[in-house]
């Protein structure tokens, strides 16, 4: 009798646990989910609501069936107050639970940046799902027109060029890896600037959109109108909502059609509004997007990106293009890598910080310089003349502008301002904040940063 | 009879306790508390806990073999034993409850949102109880499998941060003040928290003698360890992501990524954290089990499992509100531990010390 009760009581408990514990399995069950991508999220005009754009994985792509070509990822939106809104409705559309734990982008446009996100950041920081390491990116354009531009016909799959795309800033600089938990932090922290990478539409963007909204019947934008503002008044919501789906509709395509700019400008200093590509993928990831506190305050240019990641330490090398030193009509590749680590040292004895900064380059020039009459030494001289001063100047245009005219800390210097106080409320008292505004920059450079060339003579010529 | 053990299997129960409060708790407290000088806090938390566990294993030396309990009867008879033991059992079962109710919370956070968490804490409790009735040999050989991987993994989880460290976030040195840092910020020694339990060894010990040396290497592994921890959490984030509920070395294990192949680190640590945190709670409920049959002066300590699981799982139901479980957290365990870690074995040792003496001069 008593080992009967036992046996009872045994399977009884299992019952109650397996029971317990099957809602989360069947939530979890990884064919009851539907997996996130990247997230897009645009302010309404006119409007509280926001609009949350949802990249979902085509399974069917991964499946043995699958043809070789790329297939175009799944989009929907929703319209709602807030990211949760967003989600629950989100939810209930597809009758599958979304899983955000792959998803890769976060994309907000630059007009909903700039009324503060750190209420949609807080979320998403928080949220179990979410990753710290997934990238942030501000877009000039809709965020929505941003993730349909990210396709391309040389990846195969998209989640793999959303993990790869911010590596290129290790060989190139042209953008930052900006991690969620990292831009979180800036974001919390009042002496620090924070920074995400910039996304635009390359040229031709607007025939390429044609494609993933039209063609393809997987892809639609769902508006979904918000209840929770006043359910007695839903057919008026549903009107109201409908209304601001034709504006977001009407929006979308005004910046889907923007003009871009026929005559570029110099690539390395290009404004990063003016798409320089021209290809396959209708969307760029090049330049930053400066946020002052949670606010979106401006974008900075390839150059200053570079510059950027060189004072960050985070770019291995990259190649330059300066004007010939012996001919303005030439230009001259350099190849910068070796990069040891940048000495910055900040004096902070004056009421204005005096950041001094110190770097140690090796370049080479990758070009085969024609050079008739100055002799080799007197050559490298005058490169690394060149060379010094044009980082010089960009350097101090790209400081002047963080501090002069975004008064944003996106470099964190006062981190090692920092070093420089004992206590906690002594770093406070000196309002670090406000005084960046005022900050001197020096910056210094090795002796010789380009160590090697070639010169060919005339002689050489067959 | 019990088998005795083996001073590995102990060193490592001491250090699982440990490790357990830092992982969940205690280094997300200590960085919030005295923020950027909590690298330094840490340093000489651990070079006062190694110097305190060195005076108290030197004290406990004149008693060779002979557990805090054992110690009290002989100062105060009894009546001192079992007022001593039911006051450990208290601080034991309250600290059993903070585990569970945190590992549970955890749990339900990363793994099973939609499952309500009595039936998370009951799973655990049954699990411990199951565990435990299988007796000594089967929990601490099984945290001698567990530790030496959690302690590697903190190593790992170091190391695999360092691109995203910030040396810098260590910086003003002093943090909040030289007060707040060093006099406020020792009460975080804690997080020594294996230390409440060295002084119930020394009966269960197969070289009795060794306990000074044991004592020395749990809390020089002890102090290895917060160093490891606090300086992830600090180089990485600082005290921004302490505001999250879950715990922060979680948190920093989701930052490691080694290159696009092995990008999921936390399900790893998750699996070990779980392991470990199993093998704690077990280790926790061993030596309520052995006090209270050595005050109640029971032969078998089974039918006890039940009802001490009964009621840690009752205190664990019962933290419902942040504010009581930080308050518990914070305080009431630092309290504790303090009274019940160095006070209450000081003055036992100090007076058994006096006695012995008294006696033999007699």
């Amino acid at each position: 009798m008593k080992s009967v009760l036992k046996w009872f009581i045994i399977i009884m408990t299992i019952i109650i646990f397996l029971y317990a514990f099957s809602s989360s399995y069947y939530s979890q069950n990884i064919d009851h989910l539907d997996y996130v991508i990247a997230l897009g999220i645009d302010k309404l005009p006119n409007s509280d609501n926001l609009s949350v754009t949802f990249e979902f994985a085509n399974l069917g792509s991964f499946s043995e069936n699958s043809s070789s070509e790329q297939t175009e990822p799944i989009i929907n939106t929703i319209i709602a107050p807030t990211i949760p809104n967003a989600l629950t409705i989100m939810n209930a559309y597809i009758g599958k639970q979304l899983n955000l734990s792959h998803c890769k982008v976060i994309a907000f446009s630059e007009d909903f940046a700039k009324t503060g996100i750190l209420d949609e950041v807080s979320f998403l920081t928080h949220n179990i799902q979410i990753r710290p390491t997934t990238n942030v990116v501000v877009t000039d354009c809709n965020a929505v027109d941003y993730l349909k531009h990210s396709t391309s016909s040389l990846e195969q799959v998209l989640t793999k060029y959303y993990d790869i795309f911010p590596t290129s800033s290790e060989y190139t600089g042209y953008t930052s890896n900006i991690p969620l938990g990292r831009f979180y932090e800036n974001l919390l922290d009042i002496n620090s600037g924070a920074v995400t990478i910039l996304g635009s539409l390359v040229e031709n963007a607007d025939s390429k959109n044609e494609n993933p909204s039209s063609s393809n019947s997987q892809n639609s934008d769902v508006s979904v109108p918000s209840k929770s503002n006043n359910t007695s008044k839903s057919s008026d919501t549903n009107n109201n909502s409908n209304k601001e789906n034709e504006s977001t509709k009407m929006d979308n395509k005004n910046t889907i059609t923007k003009t871009i700019q026929n005559n570029k400008q110099d690539y390395q200093s290009f404004d990063p509004k003016s798409a320089i590509s021209e290809g396959d993928r209708g969307a760029e990831n090049m330049g930053l997007a400066v946020f002052k506190d949670d606010k979106y305050v401006g974008s900075l240019s390839t150059i200053e990106t570079l510059c950027y990641s060189l004072l960050k330490d985070e770019v291995d090398n990259f190649v330059l293009t300066i004007t010939s030193p012996f001919d303005e009509a030439e230009k001259v590749d350099i190849k910068v890598g070796d990069l040891s680590q940048l000495k910055t040292d900040i004096d902070i004895s004056k009421d204005t910080p005096v950041i001094n900064i110190k770097f140690n380059l090796t370049a080479e020039v990758i070009n085969v310089l024609d050079n008739q009459n100055t002799p080799y030494d007197k050559t490298l001289e005058k490169l690394n003349f060149a060379l010094k001063e044009y980082l010089t100047e960009e350097f101090k245009s790209y400081l002047y502008k963080t501090s002069r005219e975004y008064n944003s800390d996106i470099n964190e210097f006062y981190k090692i301002a920092k070093r420089k106080f004992i206590t906690n409320s002594d770093f406070s008292n000196y309002d670090w904040a406000n005084k960046y505004e005022t900050a001197e920059f020096n910056i210094e450079f090795n002796e010789d940063i380009i160590s090697t060339l070639i010169i060919r003579h005339e002689g050489d010529r067959v | 009879m019990e088998r005795k053990l083996g001073n590995f299997e102990v060193i490592n129960s001491l250090i699982m306790m440990s490790i357990a409060d830092i992982v969940l708790t205690s280094a997300g407290i200590l960085i919030k508390e005295v923020n950027s000088a909590s690298l330094l806090t840490s340093c000489l938390i651990s070079i006062l806990g190694i110097i305190i566990t060195f005076i108290m294993c030197k004290l406990s030396k004149n008693f060779i073999g002979k557990d805090i309990l054992n110690i009290s009867e002989y100062l105060g008879g009894k009546f001192l034993k079992t007022i001593v033991g039911f006051g450990f059992v208290i601080y034991f079962i309250l600290i059993l409850a903070l585990f569970l109710r945190q590992t549970s919370d955890a749990m339900q956070l990363i793994y099973y949102p939609l499952t309500h968490i009595i039936f998370i804490i009951a799973l655990l409790s049954i699990a411990t109880g199951i565990i435990a009735s299988f007796g000594n040999n089967s929990i601490f050989k099984a945290t001698s499998l567990i530790v030496p991987f959690l302690y590697t993994a903190i190593f790992l989880i170091f190391i695999g941060n360092t691109k995203n460290f910030n040396i810098n976030n260590m910086f003003p040195i002093f943090g909040n003040g030289f007060n707040h840092s060093f006099i406020k910020g020792l009460t975080n020694i804690f997080t020594f928290s294996g230390l409440s339990y060295l002084f119930f060894f020394p009966s269960k010990l197969k070289k009795p003698e060794e306990i000074t040396k044991i004592g020395l290497i749990f809390s020089i592994l002890n102090g290895v360890y917060l160093i490891f921890c606090v300086a992830d959490i600090l180089f990485l984030f600082s005290d921004a992501m302490n505001h999250s509920q879950l715990p922060p070395l979680y948190i920093s294990v989701r930052y490691i990524e080694f290159g696009t192949f092995f990008q999921r680190m936390d399900a790893a640590f998750i699996f070990l954290c779980v392991l470990g945190l199993i093998s704690a709670l077990n280790i926790n409920l061993y030596f309520i089990l052995e006090i209270l049959k050595n005050i109640t002066n029971l032969s078998d300590s089974k039918p006890l499992i039940f009802p001490c699981l009964l009621t840690s799982f009752g205190i664990a139901l019962g933290l419902k509100q942040d504010s009581t479980l930080d308050f518990l957290e914070n305080s009431l365990s630092k309290i504790l531990f303090i009274v019940f870690t160095f006070v209450v074995p000081l003055i036992i040792f100090i007076g058994a010390i006096i006695k012995k003496k008294f006696k033999y001069t007699q």
